[in-house]
């Protein structure tokens, strides 16, 4: 189980060539919502570069 | 062809995922602090004494003491936090669109008026953001040095998944300042400790001296946004009332009671009074007990500044009908 779920990682991160057979096809329109995602999550964990936190106040 | 095909549906399904994301960012975005000041100046009328400013303003207006103070006046505050004079020229300007009001009163601290405002799309977040939709030609000022900027500033405004991408980062800094917490309980206190926050503000005192002597010395124009929010005022023939705000005394004793900060002063005063201006020094109007914080005034604070300032103001202005030739002091 833990050496799947390894392997999907490696996958996604491209560690790994070989598809995991529980991942969609590369030709699968659904890696489209995969990069969608990752664009999301990236703007969401990028932080912010000023020094002073202006969020919450 | 076919191996288009699948690349053309995986980029329609991504723009139409980033789409849903978006419409849900603006539906969340709807109730950020900017646009309830919106939302209040819609439901504003004429003559009102309208307040302008940062943190320091919002938290310094006691609506019921102000009228206390000023029997039969209408506060408006519009003072908003964590924003710098760009984005209160932004809200200047669209209130203007909407209301004529009776007085202006534009709040600040330290060496703001003369403060470097160019901005990058990095600060430009949380009540900043209101830079991109509240006269966002004003705002846009700030970005048009170059066409990059300026395609960057577009994009922005354009996307609400950029423009609020704050509302998303609070959230993840929370989680992570959480999960940071795990098993160390002194951690979240320090984190919410607004002093600690706050004193990153405070600049290094051989650094301020300098700073406002160069002012002096250079005879510098104060920053681009004050400048045109003292000749809007000041064609529109509305009195603006430049605010000292209140600042705890050990703030004062470092910075303020100086030689350096009284020439700043005055050549301030001087430059406003040439715009029709009016200057008020109210930084040690309120004691030390009346701040919640090193910044902030508490409740208290705020009903004590708000009546003596309503007080000032109501004795000002009916002294001063016509644009004035001399800053009251």
């Amino acid at each position: 189980m833990f050496g799947r779920l390894k392997h999907i990682f490696e996958y996604l991160g491209g560690a790994a060539d070989d598809k995991p057979r529980v991942l969609p096809s590369p030709a699968s329109p659904w890696w489209g919502l995969w990069w969608a995602a990752l664009i999301v999550s990236a703007i969401a964990f990028s932080g912010q570069a000023s020094k002073f936190i202006y969020i919450d106040f | 062809m076919r191996a288009i095909s699948p690349l053309l549906f995986q980029l329609g399904l991504a723009a139409t995922m980033l789409l849903g994301v978006n419409i849900a960012i603006a539906r969340l975005s709807q109730n950020t602090i900017p646009r309830q000041h919106l939302r209040a100046l819609e439901r504003s009328h004429d003559n009102e004494v309208l307040f302008v400013g940062n943190s320091q303003m919002a938290d310094a207006i006691h609506p019921e003491a102000f009228v206390t103070g000023w029997p039969g006046s209408h506060p408006l505050n519009m003072g908003i936090g964590a924003t710098l004079p760009v984005e209160h020229l932004q809200v200047l300007s669209a209130s203007l669109d909407k209301v004529r009001p009776k007085i202006v009163c534009y709040g600040f601290f330290d060496l703001q008026l003369n403060s470097e405002t160019r901005s990058n799309w990095q600060d430009v977040i949380g009540n900043r953001a209101l830079t991109y939709y509240v006269r966002p030609d004003i705002g846009a000022r700030n970005f048009d040095d170059n066409l990059w900027r300026k395609a960057v500033f577009r994009l922005i405004a354009t996307a609400p998944l950029l423009r609020e991408r704050s509302l998303l980062w609070a959230r993840v800094n929370a989680l992570r300042a959480d999960l940071a917490a795990l098993g160390m309980p002194h951690v979240k206190a320090q984190r919410d400790d607004p002093n600690r926050r706050f004193a990153q503000l405070e600049t290094q005192l051989d650094v301020f001296t300098l700073r406002s002597r160069q002012v002096v010395a250079d005879e510098a124009p104060m920053a681009w946004p004050v400048r045109d929010m003292l000749q809007d005022l000041c064609d529109r023939q509305i009195p603006l009332y430049v605010v000292e705000m209140p600042i705890p005394s050990a703030h004062r004793r470092t910075y303020y009671e100086t030689p350096a900060w009284a020439e700043y002063r005055a050549y301030v005063r001087q430059r406003i009074a040439e715009k029709g201006g009016y200057f008020i020094e109210a930084s040690a109007w309120v004691e030390d007990s009346g701040f919640a914080d090193n910044l902030h005034l508490n409740k208290r604070g705020a009903a004590d500044f708000s009546r003596r300032l309503a007080a000032f103001l109501a004795n000002s202005t009916a002294a001063v009908t016509e644009p004035p030739s001399q800053s009251p002091q």
